[in-house]
């Protein structure tokens, strides 16, 4: 599928490492990624595979002293921002890219009210507003009832915290906004409410959206395409009724039967056996390769390069039971990845 | 939030009655004699030790006299002070102003000085400025008041001839008007300074610790994450976070300020509350020690329940807590 509308935000082979006292933690290890103006894409992974890093990334809230990028490019709207310093990083925030977290009771100021929290956004990137209008205006587009702006967030509920933090991230009027498992801390239903939210938003405000998640389920319901990650890797992407109709890489297929939460036997929940990687190491190989039910020899030895799958070059996967082609190789150039 | 107010002060009535007895009773239990420190040497007719003694119902059992006293309390008397032939209500209050003026504005500048040398240090931590504050505060917390004090008047007083080493006057003029003021001021740098060096690293210390928590929240990383500058999430979201934990520290300490000087007061002869207490104690002058253990458990009770409200003023989940249990 040729995209048409030009990339909003493109990573490049980007390494990141974070120095603990343990040692290097080398928590993207090339990872390459790209999204484009208006369209919705999913970034799935196990925990700790490096989701939250990359799209902190991409804003410059990993660490200022204990983190850093060794290599590879991060471009939003074409532009480099792999180097910049704190104070260009002030003024890069925000817009065009935004950011909801995780837990929105942790990521609300706990003593600052709803609508001062909002209208420091507006301040900051619309000033010419009137501010308090557009504070009712955005509490309106997150459908909350106008009398939260006067709340703090300790009385508000989950699902409503969630729409709140959103509401902050939606007043930079950002043209791509970043939600890293904005559903993750909220029950079943109130999840839902959320996603449902989230795609109306998308498609009044024409913005894009990463959406990252453990959970393949939500990916389906809300997401054009998909990168599935591990241990700082890419290595399955492609559009998501492709990557679900048939995934290829045994991590992906292992996710699958997580989602689907299959249960073994003993009625257990289906997850990935074995142990997350070490990320102090330099792994050679596939990093999956430990855990991997169909690890054969190469996939110790080296990380094979990508192989387009499906015709019309939507769908790739890095794994040595689909060598890479020479055919195939140009086709990942074409598809703008790898 | 009254309802509030009224059990916090409610609850503070029996404490501080406990506090009276409870000090009343050792003060009496603790040997010495009030009659020989208020005649002194001299030779005194056998009969006059005798009578004075009555004359201050001293000669009736303790918990009688606990009894008068905590009925004249009722009365509003605190009673009169053998040694200082006054009655003792004045005596302390006209002491504890000189103690406030002393201690108010070392407490103010300690906090404001700690507070913006944590924020500055924080954000940088590990860092040599960082590094050299914690020392600093450290020193400053377990240098012994008195220690510093006297270095202070033996450079600034005695060597500098800068300051006067004594005192809250100047003694040999009688000034008015603003040359009062100015005098009194004069006095007051030296031991203003030795106070406040104390508390400075007291609330750079706590502040530190707490801004250096606030900046870990989640919620800077939003504020952040939305463009805002580093100064503006420093004062707006990390600030107002952090002061919760350094105004109770404040707060409490304030509370004990009152008696909390009486080494300084000792030091540099700054006749407030605590030199008051030390020379009551020397004098088993009861009434007066009594008043002061009184006026300091009111100011302890008072300070906290400020500090409470305060507290509540920061942070609205306490207000919303304090609400539906009291
Ligand atoms: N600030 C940090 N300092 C050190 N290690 C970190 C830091 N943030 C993340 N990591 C490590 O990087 C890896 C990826 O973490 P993360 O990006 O949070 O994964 P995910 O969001 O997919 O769960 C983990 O091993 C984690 O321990
Ligand atoms: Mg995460």
């Amino acid at each position: 599928m040729p995209q048409t509308k030009p990339p909003i935000l493109q990573l490049d082979d980007v390494r990141l490492t974070f120095r603990t006292r343990a040692g290097t933690v080398r928590a993207l290890n090339g990872a390459s990624l790209t999204v484009h103006e208006g369209e919705a894409v999913g970034l799935v992974g196990e925990s700790g595979s490096g989701k939250s890093t990359l799209a902190r990334a991409v804003l410059g809230l990993n660490p200022e002293r204990s983190s850093r990028i060794e290599a590879g490019r991060i471009l939003i709207a074409g532009r480099d921002v792999t180097r910049l310093s704190q104070a260009e990083w002030e003024a890069a925030r925000g817009h065009p890219v935004a950011m909801v977290f995780q837990d929105p009771l942790s990521f609300l100021n706990p003593i600052m009210r709803i609508g001062r929290q909002i209208a420091e956004s507006i301040e900051r990137h619309a000033p010419d507003r009137r501010v308090e209008q557009r504070v009712g205006e955005l509490i309106e587009l997150v459908k909350l009832p106008s009398s939260l702006a006067r709340a703090y967030p300790h009385e508000l509920s989950g699902g409503m915290r969630q729409r709140a933090l959103l509401a902050v991230a939606l007043a930079c009027e950002p043209r791509l906004l970043i939600a890293d498992e904005p559903t993750t801390a909220l029950d079943v239903t109130t999840q839902a409410e959320i996603l449902a939210l989230l795609r109306d938003l998308r498609e009044k405000l024409g913005m894009a959206m990463l959406l990252i998640t453990h959970d393949l389920g939500i990916v389906a319901s809300a997401c054009e395409r998909l990168y599935v990650i591990y241990a700082g890797r890419v290595l399955e992407w492609g559009r998501a009724q492709d990557v679900f109709g048939a995934p290829a890489h045994p991590y992906t297929v292992g996710l699958f039967h997580a989602a689907r939460a299959d249960r073994d036997a003993q009625g257990r929940f289906a997850t990935i056996g074995g142990e997350p990687p070490d990320l102090g190491e330099t792994a050679q190989g596939c990093p999956f390769a430990p855990r991997c039910p169909k690890a054969m020899a190469e996939c110790a030895r080296a990380m094979p390069h990508a192989s387009v799958l499906a015709d019309g070059e939507t769908h790739a996967v890095r794994c040595w039971l689909y060598p890479p082609t020479r055919e195939s190789e140009t086709a990942v150039e074409r598809l703008g990845e790898a | 939030m009254r309802r509030f107010l009224v059990a916090r002060l409610g609850w503070a009535i029996p404490v501080i009655l406990a506090i009276l007895i409870v000090n009343f009773l050792i003060i009496h239990i603790v040997p010495g004699n009030p009659i020989q420190a208020l005649i002194g040497d001299f030779p005194a007719p056998p009969g006059y030790a005798d009578q004075v003694r009555h004359e201050f119902g001293l000669d009736r059992p303790v918990l009688t006299q606990l009894g008068l006293y905590l009925l004249n309390l009722a009365k509003g008397q605190l009673g009169f002070s053998f040694a200082n032939r006054q009655p003792v209500l004045g005596l302390i209050i006209e002491r504890a102003q000189f103690t406030l003026l002393l201690m108010l504005p070392a407490l103010a500048a300690a906090a404001l000085l700690g507070i913006v040398m944590a924020l500055a240090a924080a954000p940088r931590a590990g860092s040599l400025y960082d590094s050299g504050l914690t020392a600093l505060s450290l020193v400053g917390f377990s240098l012994p008041i008195f220690w510093l004090g006297q270095l202070l008047v033996i450079v600034f007083a005695i060597k500098l001839r800068l300051l006067p080493a004594q005192g809250m006057f100047s003694l040999r003029t009688r000034l008015t008007g603003w040359a009062y003021i100015l005098d009194v001021g004069w006095h007051l740098i030296l031991p203003m300074f030795a106070v406040t060096i104390y508390y400075v690293a007291i609330v750079a210390r706590v502040a530190r610790a707490s801004v250096l928590d606030a900046l870990s929240q989640d919620f800077v990383l939003t504020a952040k994450a939305k463009g805002l500058s580093r100064r503006h999430v420093l004062w707006r979201h990390v600030l107002p976070n952090a002061l919760i934990p350094v105004v109770t520290v404040i707060g409490y300490n304030f509370g004990y300020s009152l008696t909390g000087a009486i080494l300084v007061e000792t030091v540099f002869a700054w006749p407030g509350l605590g030199n008051l207490f030390i020379t009551s104690i020397g004098n088993r002058d009861y009434p007066v020690l009594q008043g002061i253990f009184l006026l300091t458990a009111i100011a302890v009770v008072i300070a906290n329940v400020a500090t409470d409200l305060i507290y509540a003023a920061l942070d609205p989940r306490v207000r919303a807590a304090g609400f539906r249990h009291a």
